[in-house]
Formats: structure tokens, C-alpha cells, sequence
């Protein structure tokens, strides 16, 4: 993409046929997904996989339905969205909050320093059965779960943003009699802001994964348990579409971070 | 540190494929270094402060673990998760946990590793197939690959290879992704260049493109050494026949708080060290960078 913008790119410019070469492109990743499924079909009808392993995609399809139209499902799905979206915001509010805090004195971001290294590279998810200890089968294990692992991607690229506004401009700033105030509201925070978002795309990502493994260890309600319910009865068809749905739900979620994203911070587009 | 994140594509700035992390106009030189603490200070001072810190968090744990402020069920003082500490590496079982644990990691990620470069060095040189496949790419990085953790139990199976298969897929897509976000940002004038002085593709390919492009890889690589282990956990914590975190979740349920911390200091442990190895090959590969 970055070369194709220095109109360098070797194109092919030759193409005035029927369709775009985008256009094409996109038929053909469809056509990827079409061929897929027609060989994971051909895959079960002709008994060369396992329906254990892998049920057929109507099999599937059905357990979707199945699923989706049950009563039990939405309580699930409406569980573990409310966990991602809460553990989301804290770790959204928490780490943005700290980070302004600890880049208002270099000295303490220095001492900060090494323990947020630190923190960052601990497998967060290590702690899922110790918040449970701590804060029951509930919901609430799963938020702080959710939120522990969402929270450093936060933290860390609002440090980085704020880091990276230019010395020069400061000083441009200052010259102009600008408060500090001032500055940090017209330089700092617009500067900062991309690599704000950046961190809280994958911040979303994360506190999905959060309440999911939340979920795993023990849990009363959500698309987790769910999961794992199904997978120790061997319903394999609903397995998948349980999988399926944690997966739209990531994608979902992750979608509206970019939309709101661009929206914010337009300029980056 | 400063200069280092200007050429540092984590994945929170990676993820998408923007140049997220690098705004235009943030070169690391121009930030010159602020009044305040000298050379020397900064050498000695910070690190002291820092350690002070964490002594005196440390003494504050202790002193409210005495003054019973904190329950030892919810969070035992310091010294008894240090004396906890010693006793679990000394247990019989704790060396076939952690080797257990080790191994799934590590083949997961190296798994991952190889296969992510080749599949982006293939998807990177042929542009067309690149842009059909990388719809795909965007979108299973985003699904949260744990979900897959009992679907691969189900393939894979309750032992070893179903935790290596979930640190493989949770480490894969940030390795893909960097490694063609990578080679994606070769300069198209020095490609220009390379071609205009008749470098084959090959020379083309190891003296530009794979030095551009490690830094990127690195950081891909970096990041998937953390999540590979937490793929290994949380295989362990659904079903398995051995594993730190399969012992765990044990520990949690049995109420056992000091062996819980025990266990939790030595998978942080683990973790440091896994990332502190890839971090020091990163740093002999890529010198040019520090």
C-alpha cells in the first residue's frame, strides 16, 4: 500500500476490461471463502474428516440456529459482551488516566518505568483463577480479568503518544505564551491521540480475550462457559457456531473501535 | 527508550497495518533531552528510586498482611510466598510442570515464527495473492484466537500438542502481520535504486527488503513470545494432562493462596525470561537499531 501510493507501483495499467483489477481481486477473495467451503463439504460427504473433528458446514449452520434462536443463548452472549465492554472502559480510563499522570514528571515515568516493562510482558491471564479466589464466579472476575489485560496497550501507547509530541512545538507553544493547560489540550492531546486509538483497537481485541479465558476457568453465564459446556458433551456443531459467535463478536467489537477511530481522529485517514 | 519506539512497531501500533506509532513529523532526535538529571544522576538516582519503591511496597505488603488488613486467603505476605516459592521448585511435580509448559510454548512459537515469515515473505512477493489473502489475515488476527482453545483440544487432543497448536495460533498472526507490514515499507526509491544498479531479486531481496524488514519481524516476534505462553495457559487451564497452569487452577480451587502466588511469580518468571531471550537475539540481529 505504501508503494502504490507513490504511484511507482508496477500496476497493471493495461486493464480496461470489464472489471476493475480491485474489483477482480475482491471476486477472488470470495472465491477463496466459496472454494473453502466447498471443500470442507466435499471434506464430510465424502467421510475423508471426521464429523467429530469437523461437522459439515449445514451441521453447523443448523447448531447456529439451534443457538441462536435458544433461550439460553442471549443471557450468554449478553454476559460476556457487558464483561468485555465494562473491562474495556476501565482499562480505556485507567490507562489513558496514568499515563497523563506519570508523563507530567520525567523522573517518575523513569522509575515507573521498569515496572510497567515488567507488568506488560507477565502473562496476564495467569491471574484468572486468583481474581476468581478474589472476586468470585461473577461477573466481576471476568471485568477485572478483561480489564488487567486491556489495560497496557493503553498505558503504554499513551505514553508513547504523549512521548512523541515535538520538543520544537512545545517551545513554539511556550513563545506564544501558551498555558500549560493550553498546551496539553491543543499539542499534546492531538498528537497523542492516534497512538491513543492504536492502543485501544487491540485493547478491544484483548478484553474479549479477557472475559473468554475468564470464563474458561469457571464462571456462571457466558459464550466462554458456554464453549467449553458444549465442547465436554462432544455437541460439535454447536462448538463451532459458539466459536463463530465469539469470533463475530471480536470482529464486531473491533470494528466499531475503527469506526469511532476515523471518526476521532480523521486526520490519520 | 525514546529512540527506540520511533523504529519499534509494537502490536498496539501494528495491528491494523497503519503506521500507527510513527506520526509524521515525530522524529526521535528532535526530542531533546530536558533539563533536569544529569547523565550520572540518571544512572544511579532512577534505579535506587525505583528499587526504594519497590521495597517500600514491598514492607506496606507485610506490615497490612500483620495487621490482618489483608486476609493471607486473598493475598499471603511476601515472605511466605518467597518460603512458598522454594518449597514449589522443590516438589517432585514441578519439573515436569514446567517443562511441560516450557515445551508447548516454545515449539508453538517457533511453529509460528517459521511459518508466519515464510507465509509473509511468499504473500509479499506475490502482490496479487497478497491481496486476496490479507482480508483473511485482518480478520483472524482479530478473532480472539482463544476461543479456538477447545476446538483444538477436540483435534488435538487433551495432551501436549493441543496447547502447542493454541500458543501456535495466538503467536501466528502478529508474526505474519509485521513481517508483510515489514517489507511493505521498503522505500520505493531505494527499490528504484536497487533495480536502477541491476541487483537480481534475490540481492534485492537480501540486501534491502530483509533488513528493512526485520525490525518489523522482531517486534512481531517479541510480542508472540508473550502470547504463545499465555496460549499454553489458558490450553491448561480447559483440559490437560499436565502444565503450570493446569496446576494453577488446581492450587486455586483447593484454596491453596500461597501456592497460587508461588505459581504465579514463577510463570511471571517464565515469561521474562522467554521474552528476555528473544529480546537479547533481537538486539544482536538488529543491532543497527539500538
Amino acid at each position: 500500500m505504501a508503494a502504490d501510493g507513490n504511484g511507482f507501483a508496477p500496476e497493471m495499467t493495461t486493464s480496461s476490461r470489464l472489471l476493475s483489477p480491485r474489483a477482480v481481486d475482491a471476486l477472488l477473495t470470495i472465491g477463496t471463502l466459496a472454494g473453502l467451503l466447498v471443500l470442507w463439504y466435499w471434506a464430510n460427504a465424502s467421510r475423508a474428516v471426521s464429523s467429530l473433528l469437523l461437522p459439515a458446514p449445514l451441521a453447523v449452520a443448523e447448531g447456529f440456529i439451534t443457538l441462536v434462536t435458544s433461550s439460553f443463548f442471549y443471557g450468554h452472549l449478553f454476559a460476556t459482551a457487558f464483561e468485555t465492554i465494562v473491562g474495556f472502559a476501565l482499562a480505556a480510563v485507567a490507562g489513558i488516566l496514568l499515563a497523563v499522570a506519570l508523563s507530567q514528571s520525567r523522573f517518575v515515568e523513569r522509575i515507573a518505568q521498569p515496572y510497567i516493562v515488567v507488568f506488560q510482558v507477565l502473562p496476564k491471564v495467569a491471574l484468572a483463577p486468583v481474581l476468581v479466589i478474589w472476586l468470585g464466579f461473577g461477573f466481576e472476575s471476568k471485568i477485572a480479568l478483561s480489564a488487567a489485560i486491556a489495560f497496557f496497550p493503553v498505558l503504554v501507547n499513551t505514553m508513547k503518544g504523549i512521548e512523541g509530541v515535538p520538543a520544537n512545538a512545545v517551545r513554539l507553544m511556550r513563545s506564544l505564551a501558551a498555558s500549560r493547560r493550553q498546551v496539553f489540550t491543543m499539542l499534546t492531546v492531538p498528537v497523542a491521540l492516534p497512538y491513543i486509538f492504536a492502543g485501544l483497537r487491540s485493547a478491544a481485541t484483548l478484553a474479549l480475550i479477557g472475559a473468554v479465558v475468564g470464563e474458561y476457568v469457571t464462571a456462571r453465564e457466558g459464550l466462554g462457559k458456554l464453549l467449553v459446556t458444549f465442547s465436554a458433551n462432544a455437541q460439535q456443531p454447536l462448538v463451532w457456531a459458539t466459536t463463530a459467535v465469539i469470533g463475530a463478536l471480536g470482529l464486531l467489537l473491533y470494528g466499531i473501535m475503527i469506526l469511532i477511530s476515523r471518526r476521532v481522529v480523521w486526520w490519520r485517514a | 527508550m525514546a529512540g527506540v519506539s520511533a523504529v519499534d512497531p509494537t502490536v498496539e501500533s501494528s495491528i491494523e497495518g497503519q503506521a500507527n506509532a510513527r506520526a509524521p513529523g515525530t522524529v526521535p532526535g528532535s526530542n531533546d533531552d530536558k533539563p533536569g538529571l544529569d547523565p550520572l544522576q540518571r544512572r544511579w538516582v532512577e534505579p535506587i528510586v525505583s528499587l526504594g519503591v519497590l521495597i517500600t511496597f514491598l514492607l506496606a505488603w507485610t506490615l497490612s498482611s500483620q495487621l490482618r488488613l489483608i486476609s493471607p486467603l486473598v493475598l499471603p505476605p511476601p515472605a511466605s510466598i518467597a518460603t512458598e516459592i522454594m518449597d514449589v521448585v522443590r516438589a517432585p511435580w514441578f519439573l515436569g510442570d514446567l517443562v511441560a509448559t516450557t515445551t508447548e510454548t516454545i515449539v508453538g512459537y517457533l511453529l509460528a515464527a517459521v511459518v508466519a515469515i515464510f507465509l509473509g515473505v511468499v504473500l509479499s512477493t506475490f502482490r496479487r495473492l497478497r491481496r486476496i489473502v490479507y482480508p483473511y489475515v485482518v480478520v483472524f488476527q482479530v478473532i480472539p484466537s482463544v476461543a479456538l482453545a477447545p476446538v483444538l483440544i477436540i483435534w488435538l487432543g487433551p495432551g501436549i500438542s493441543s496447547k502447542i497448536g493454541l500458543a501456535f495460533t495466538i503467536s501466528f498472526f502478529v508474526v505474519l502481520v509485521n513481517t508483510i507490514e515489514g517489507l511493505e515499507r521498503v522505500p520505493a526509491n531505494s527499490l528504484r535504486l536497487m533495480t536502477s544498479l541491476a541487483a537480481s531479486r534475490r540481492q534485492t531481496f537480501l540486501m534491502l527488503s530483509l533488513p528493512a524488514a526485520l525490525p518489523y519481524v522482531f517486534a512481531g516476534l517479541r510480542t508472540s513470545a508473550t502470547l504463545a505462553l499465555i496460549g499454553a495457559l489458558v490450553g491448561e487451564f480447559i483440559t490437560s494432562t499436565a502444565g503450570l497452569g493446569r496446576r494453577l487452577v488446581e492450587f486455586s480451587f483447593a484454596m491453596k493462596a500461597d501456592s497460587v502466588w508461588a505459581l504465579l511469580v514463577l510463570i511471571g518468571a517464565l515469561g521474562m525470561v522467554l521474552y528476555g531471550i528473544v529480546a537479547l537475539i533481537d538486539r544482536r540481529v538488529v543491532w543497527w537499531r539500538a
